[in-house]
């Protein structure tokens, strides 16, 4: 479609008249047809055809059909005829004149002349309109259904504030220019009553597992998250919670480990009550160099042939083939 | 001539390697060791190494016995078995087991007078046993295994590799009695007349202890070390650890477990 094709098909968008739902009684449902002749179009656009409900008497500019970015002034009535001036606002600015006529109190029709730039190109238009009366309606002021909005918008955004209270998403509260910052003290109080649950090693689990961002939502609230899980390693290591300590307190389980498991028999160790300690320590301790340090066996034979075996080595494959090559050597004749 | 022929012959050994070494983050566990996860090595150190394999050796024998399985069969125990030494039940010269018994106490307890007796019982001798042990073994393509026992005794020439314990624990492992009696933790029989009774402890010190263990089979000598072959299955997923003379070889063996598994979860996304 040419760019001034859809120019004027948002043009008309513009000059629509603002649509409003309605009930019975305090207003006049009109119904509203528009149509644009555009200088360079080989034929008019088709016409639009919307629904508005008007004030009674389409007081003012109400029967001029546009949408919020526009302003009628000069509004001027001689007898059944009113004329105006109006500009409209925004990325495409324009101003025109226009007129519209009663036709009885059903009926009306006007045309207005715009000109003005749009998507860099200048536009020269007139619209044509006409409206007819086919009903009633509940008007209400723009700005009062404005207003409306607005106030159903902040009534979501501050059910959604507390549904992220609720949620514990930290990220309602910690984003830029965040919707919610006025919450956060709130925010940060059910934070801080996590932070006390968390002080008990079930707790602590309970939290982490249904918040893997637990410690954003710590530091979100000026809370240190080491802090929190020292208090609980404390707890579960006064209360021999060895599970908890293995799975959430490294250095305790380090400390526990080398008193408890390190140098233990593995059979004794797992029976005893430290074993998810030494579980751990068993993975943990196969990086030690030098602790676990293969050797020959020393004591002890199965059998009386001991003495006769030999020890072997580890050879590389390269070794190997080395020596083999050695021994093909002194076989060769030459 | 000679010089070409030698080049040729290193550059065929380097040929017939492994074109991509296994990592070996662990190189103070074992003298030798290999972890296997879903069949494919994970990890290894000097796999390849001849090295004592102790009891390890029994797994072989079980695997002969089971392939030409008669449990009710009865052996009568000789003098060359009660003479045998180490771990053992302390049979005597007469007694009369079944061959199930023996085979229970061969893996559980590491005995070597039921080892022998089955090997006996199988080839008539345990010198026979022995080459049929040693055929398997390269049937089963075990390059770097000879055996010269039946129960794993330090013996010149009487080696093995971690590659090839893994292979031949793949072989035992299939079948199903084998399978069913090393995750056993403890078993008691009689002997036939049921004059003597006997209680057997799985020596394998990880059933019990290290969730999905699944046998193996543990040795020891002087000159091998702490030695072990052991399984453990997690949703699944199966990890094998031979780890040939390891001084810490329960830690050893449940901290390499743990790890593979660890190590397959991760790339796993799990």
């Amino acid at each position: 479609m040419p760019t001034r094709i859809k120019s004027a098909v948002f043009a008309l968008c513009l000059i629509s008249p603002l649509t409003a739902f309605s009930a019975p009684d305090t207003g006049e449902l009109w119904q509203i047809t528009t149509s644009m002749e555009m200088e360079g179009m080989p034929m008019a656009m088709p016409g639009q055809t919307s629904k508005a409900c008007l004030p009674k008497d389409r007081k003012g500019d109400a029967a001029i059909p546009k949408d919020e970015s526009c302003t009628t002034t000069d509004l001027r009535k001689s007898g059944n005829k009113t004329s105006y001036k109006i500009a409209c606002q925004g990325k495409n600015k324009m101003t025109g004149t226009g007129e519209f006529e009663d036709q009885g109190s059903d009926s009306y029709r006007g045309k207005m002349h715009l000109t003005g730039t749009m998507d860099g190109e200048k536009m020269d238009m007139t619209q044509k309109f006409s409206g007819k009366r086919i009903g009633t309606c509940k008007y209400e002021e723009p700005a009062a259904v404005v207003k409306k909005y607005q106030e159903q918008a902040d009534k979501q955004k501050q059910m959604s504030c507390k549904q992220s209270i609720d949620e514990l998403n930290v990220y309602m509260f910690t984003m830029k220019d965040s919707p919610c910052a006025a919450q956060k003290p709130e925010f940060c109080k059910r934070v801080s009553a996590l932070s006390q649950q968390m002080r008990e090693p079930d707790g602590y689990e309970a939290t982490i597992r249904k918040y893997s961002n637990w410690q954003d939502m710590m530091r979100a609230c000026n809370q240190d998250p080491a802090t929190v899980t020292s208090t609980a390693c404390k707890r579960a290591t006064d209360t021999r919670k060895w599970e908890f300590v293995a799975a959430q307190c490294a250095a305790e389980s380090k400390v526990l480990a080398k008193k408890n498991c390190e140098g233990r028999d593995y059979t004794e160790a797992m029976e005893s009550e430290f074993a998810p300690i030494c579980r751990r320590y068993a993975s943990a301790s196969l990086n030690k160099s030098g602790s676990s340090k293969a050797k020959a066996g020393k004591s002890g034979s199965l059998s009386g042939t001991a003495e006769a075996a030999k020890k072997e080595t580890a050879p590389s494959a390269t070794d190997v083939v080395k020596d083999e090559a050695k021994k093909l050597r002194k076989l060769l004749p030459f | 001539m000679r010089q070409t022929l030698v080049a040729l012959l290193i550059a065929l050994g380097a040929a017939s390697a492994p074109l991509f070494a296994a990592e070996d983050p662990f190189p103070h566990v074992a003298q030798a060791y290999l972890v296997r996860v879903q069949g494919e090595t994970l990890w290894a150190r000097h796999a390849d190494a001849r090295l004592p394999p102790a009891s390890l050796t029994k797994i072989m024998t079980a695997l002969l016995v089971l392939e030409s399985y008669q449990p009710q069969a009865v052996v009568t125990v000789s003098p060359a078995v009660a003479a045998e030494t180490g771990a053992r039940l302390a049979l005597r010269a007469g007694d009369s087991l079944r061959v199930a018994d023996l085979l229970v106490a061969t893996l559980l307890r590491s005995a070597n007078d039921a080892c022998h007796a089955l090997a006996e019982w199988h080839s008539g001798n345990e010198t026979a046993f022995v080459a049929r042990m040693n055929r398997r073994a390269a049937e089963l393509g075990l390059r770097n295994t000879r055996f010269q026992n039946a129960c794993g005794h330090d013996a010149a020439d009487h080696y093995s590799s971690a590659r090839d314990m893994a292979l031949l624990a793949d072989a035992a492992m299939r079948q199903p009695e084998f399978a069913r009696l090393v995750v056993l933790p403890q078993a008691q029989f009689t002997t036939t007349d049921g004059r003597r009774a006997f209680t057997v402890k799985n020596t394998n010190a990880l059933l019990g202890n290290l969730p999905g263990a699944a046998g193996v089979k543990s040795g020891y000598t002087r000159l091998a070390g702490k030695c072990v072959v052991a399984l453990a299955e997690r949703a699944g997923v199966r990890v094998l650890v031979v780890l040939f003379n390891a001084p810490d070889r329960w830690w050893t063996a449940a901290g390499l477990l743990e790890r593979a598994f660890s190590a397959f979860d991760k790339n796993h996304g799990a």
